[in-house]
């Protein structure tokens, strides 16, 4: 067997060959016992690297010459590139909670900021997969690792029961994922999306169940990391149990890498199949379960008194909101979940260094009362959560905001009315639960508690979530702009 | 076919051990047995060298690891057991799901493969043919698995092998998350 | 239909025992309460999945192409994935329990779901 002369296209793995590279170097550290702010550093410079090898690949699909390499199994194109850009953000933020958080916490162990760029390393992978074993690699580089993070505080029950709880469903998961690759194989005879769309979309292809039945396991096993409701069990628990930085990690990264991967097969794969006599059945199925995701993360983050586990089922909320990108699964679609994603790495990441400013050294303590009077003995923090937080709940001026708008835009423009109309509906509920923080922080006594001084890395993250968040909200177009003018790969897409 | 119902009996009574069985240590050795009898279903299906690996890799590495921690840990049986209702619930999931695939697996109308065109194509899965599949198409898949072994190994070490003491029952961190633990059930 | 000497069984057989052999797998994954006993199902799963890939690979190939040997290396690459994922699952399990004074083990033996 010859390859083409043009299947290996290193370029557009520099991203993710960066992010290795500075893993071992971190790694390396680890071995001679360099200082751990030394480390982040150095895993920041790695981060900076990445992003600009990402951006030169996002350049480069702004003039139309987007690449792809290894027979269309990794992509370089504008989603993979923006995606990939929203994963650097991501770590970079998650590297500087983590900063000012782990001497504090007692999870000093020098393998943990190799572990964090490892699984960067995955989600960028995943992020740019064009087949199903190249996805597969990914989705388990960027779990293994947070798994190990996740159960970082050894001692704890939480976070040692958050740990194994997060490994056996996501092996779950990935065993789901796995034979949904199996069908899928056994209907298209290939891996790579855009040869099975063309075999799903040819005329004589009548393996229709299998497809659909393979479908919906890959639709389950990715359902699972991006939390979608039947599905979304595990997250409260692990979200609670996980260090705060880890929580923090987890709820941007490998949600916007998972749904970077689900959003690809939805418009490639799941898009070739809507064609077919069972295709209607694939978008019922999507579409009760985002209705579900809608209804039980709203809710359920309106039952919460601990802020973390409100914010955790926050997160199961925005994946429903993201899946009604999902659901569009066309350009518009995905440029919305990009801004969506970019918004809410930025928000979530806000609000999680915040509160992990508040908490106690041991990651308790984020009961509402906890927030009493904030605004009085903390204002540089109350005015930041309350920015972000409005944010989230998708009020303007703010990013998420525009987020949601695009999102819904994109679902009624697919023909999703009902469902655009539920997220709309829901997100005034998101009001409530929100505002609750806020009014405790502005209109509630003091217990006269004093909080440690905020440490100066956690300061920054702070400062780039909001100043994000504003800047997004004000001026969208200069980021959405640069998504909606790039080049896309995948036929469909 | 009379090869082929033998190793599916086996592989299903096997199967149904390693979810029936209380004791860990027999529902892995019943899991050992079930990896055996498919590393003979590869053979029966042309996949020689990937039953070869199945032996080594799982039915070896993968199970004595298995049961090494088992012993190690000196896991006993289970103390409780899920409430019958949701037992049923999972019973149904399962059967559901079987049904769904093998009737899926059924309505494929594609005729049964012809004997002598798939020993022609896949040579009895040698390892040449797969090296050249591995080395060439899924390059790219090939440096990612040593990627994530990478990480698999700097995980499991970074758990396992940490040099500062654990905290020991009695200690304030100890006793705080027991009393949390408590308190959050 | 099946004509020569050497009698093929059919792809659907195969599949179907991979299911039967899945669906317990995924029952034990929802049943057992133990970490292990989760662990153990979950490989079942695993395995269940390589047979359909290995029976599919075979229904490829009598395609006359070598998507069938793919078929067979993606086996081959999903065991590296699994033996990755054992090394984790059994740290974090060993991590848990060897700090455990020997009376605590019967309660965190149901890390429950």
């Amino acid at each position: 067997m010859t390859l083409p002369a043009d299947f290996i296209v290193v370029s557009i793995l520099g991203p993710a060959i960066v992010m290795l590279v500075f893993a071992m170097i971190t790694l390396l550290f680890a071995v001679f016992q360099v200082d751990r702010s030394a480390t982040a550093s150095m895993a920041l410079v790695g981060v900076g690297t990445a992003a600009v090898f990402a951006l030169h690949l996002l350049m480069k699909g702004q003039q139309g010459a987007a690449e792809a390499g290894f027979g269309l199994r990794y992509l370089g194109d504008t989603p993979a590139t923006a995606f990939t850009l929203v994963i650097l953000l991501g770590t970079a933020l998650a590297i500087l909670v983590s900063e000012a958080d782990l001497s504090r916490l007692g999870l000093d162990h020098p393998e943990y900021y190799p572990l964090m760029l490892l699984s960067a390393t995955g989600a960028i992978v995943l992020a740019s997969a064009g087949d199903l074993i190249t996805l597969l690699l990914g989705l388990e580089i960027m779990s293994l690792a947070v798994y190990a993070l996740a159960a970082w505080r050894q001692g704890s029950r939480q976070s040692e029961e958050a740990g194994m709880k997060y490994f056996l469903l996501g092996a779950f998961a990935s065993a789901l994922l796995i034979y949904g690759i199996a069908l899928t194989f056994g209907a298209g005879g290939r891996f790579d999306y855009a040869g099975l769309a063309a075999a799903f979309s040819a005329p004589g292809f009548d393996a229709h169940v299998l497809a659909l039945l393979g479908a919906v396991l890959l639709l389950a096993g990715l359902g699972f990391k991006v939390a979608f409701a039947p599905f979304h069990q595990w997250l409260p628990d692990v979200y609670t149990g996980a260090p705060t930085p880890v929580t923090t990690f987890m709820s941007v990264v490998v949600k916007t890498a998972a749904f970077a991967a689900l959003l690809r097969i939805a418009s490639t794969v799941f898009a070739s199949l809507g064609a077919g006599p069972l295709g209607e059945l694939l978008p019922i199925m999507l579409g009760i379960l985002i209705g579900a995701t809608l209804i039980v993360g709203n809710f359920g983050a309106l039952l919460q008194s601990g802020v973390k586990r409100m914010l955790a089922y926050s997160a199961v909320a925005h994946a429903g909101y993201l899946g009604l990108a999902v659901l569009a699964a066309d350009t518009v679609g995905t440029n919305a979940a990009i801004f969506y994603l970019t918004a809410y790495t930025l928000m979530t990441a806000g609000a999680f260094a915040v509160l992990s400013a508040i908490t106690n050294a041991d990651d308790r303590g984020d009961e509402i009362e906890r927030f009493a009077g904030l605004a009085a003995r903390r204002p540089f923090l109350a005015a930041s959560l309350a920015i972000v937080l409005m944010s989230l709940a998708g009020l303007p001026p703010f990013a998420g905001f525009v987020g949601k708008l695009l999102v819904f835009q994109a679902a009624i423009s697919a023909g999703y009315v009902a469902l655009a109309v539920l997220g709309i509906a829901t997100s005034v509920v998101a009001v409530v639960y929100y505002a609750r923080v806020i009014t405790y922080m502005y209109f509630r006594e003091s217990d006269q508690e004093t909080i440690r001084p905020l440490a100066p890395t956690l300061r920054i993250a702070v400062v780039i979530a909001v100043v994000g968040t504003i800047a997004l909200g004000i001026l969208p177009g200069f980021w959405y702009g640069l998504v909606e003018r790039g080049q896309v790969l995948l036929a469909g897409f | 076919m009379i090869t082929f119902a033998v190793l599916a009996v086996v592989m299903v009574v096997g199967a149904l051990g390693v979810v029936l069985l209380r004791q860990p240590v027999h529902a892995a050795l019943s899991l050992v047995g079930t990896l055996l009898t498919l590393a003979v279903v590869f053979v029966t299906l042309q996949a020689h060298f990937l039953a070869a690996i199945q032996v080594i890799v799982y039915g070896g590495a993968i199970m004595v690891l298995f049961l090494f921690v088992i012993m190690l840990l000196n896991l006993k049986e289970e103390a409780t057991k899920t409430r019958a209702a949701y037992r049923w619930v999972a019973y149904g999931v399962g059967v559901i799901a079987a049904a769904a695939i093998a009737v899926g697996a059924l309505l494929d109308p594609r005729q049964a493969p012809d004997a002598l065109a798939v020993s022609e194509a896949l040579r009895g899965g040698s390892p040449e043919l797969i090296a050249e599949v591995l080395f060439g198409e899924f390059m790219l898949a090939f440096q990612l698995v040593g990627v994530l072994l990478l990480t698999g190994m700097v995980g499991a070490v970074a758990l396992v092998q940490r040099h500062n003491e654990p905290p020991r029952p009695g200690t304030p961190l100890a006793d705080a998350s027991r009393r949390d633990a408590r308190g959050t059930r | 239909m099946r004509a020569g000497p050497a009698e093929v069984v059919p792809t659907e057989y195969y599949v179907a025992l991979s299911a039967l052999v899945f669906a317990i797998g995924a029952v034990g994954v929802l049943t057992r309460r133990s970490a292990i006993m989760i662990f153990l199902s979950v490989e079942l799963m695993l395995n269940a999945a390589n047979l359909a890939l290995v029976a599919y690979a075979r229904q490829w190939a009598a395609a006359g192409t070598l998507v069938g040997i793919t078929g067979q290396t993606a086996v081959f690459i999903i065991l590296a994935v699994a033996a990755a994922e054992v090394a984790v699952g059994l740290g974090i399990l060993v991590a848990i329990f060897r700090r455990r004074v020997s009376t605590d083990v019967d309660t965190l033996a149901e890390v429950r779901l």
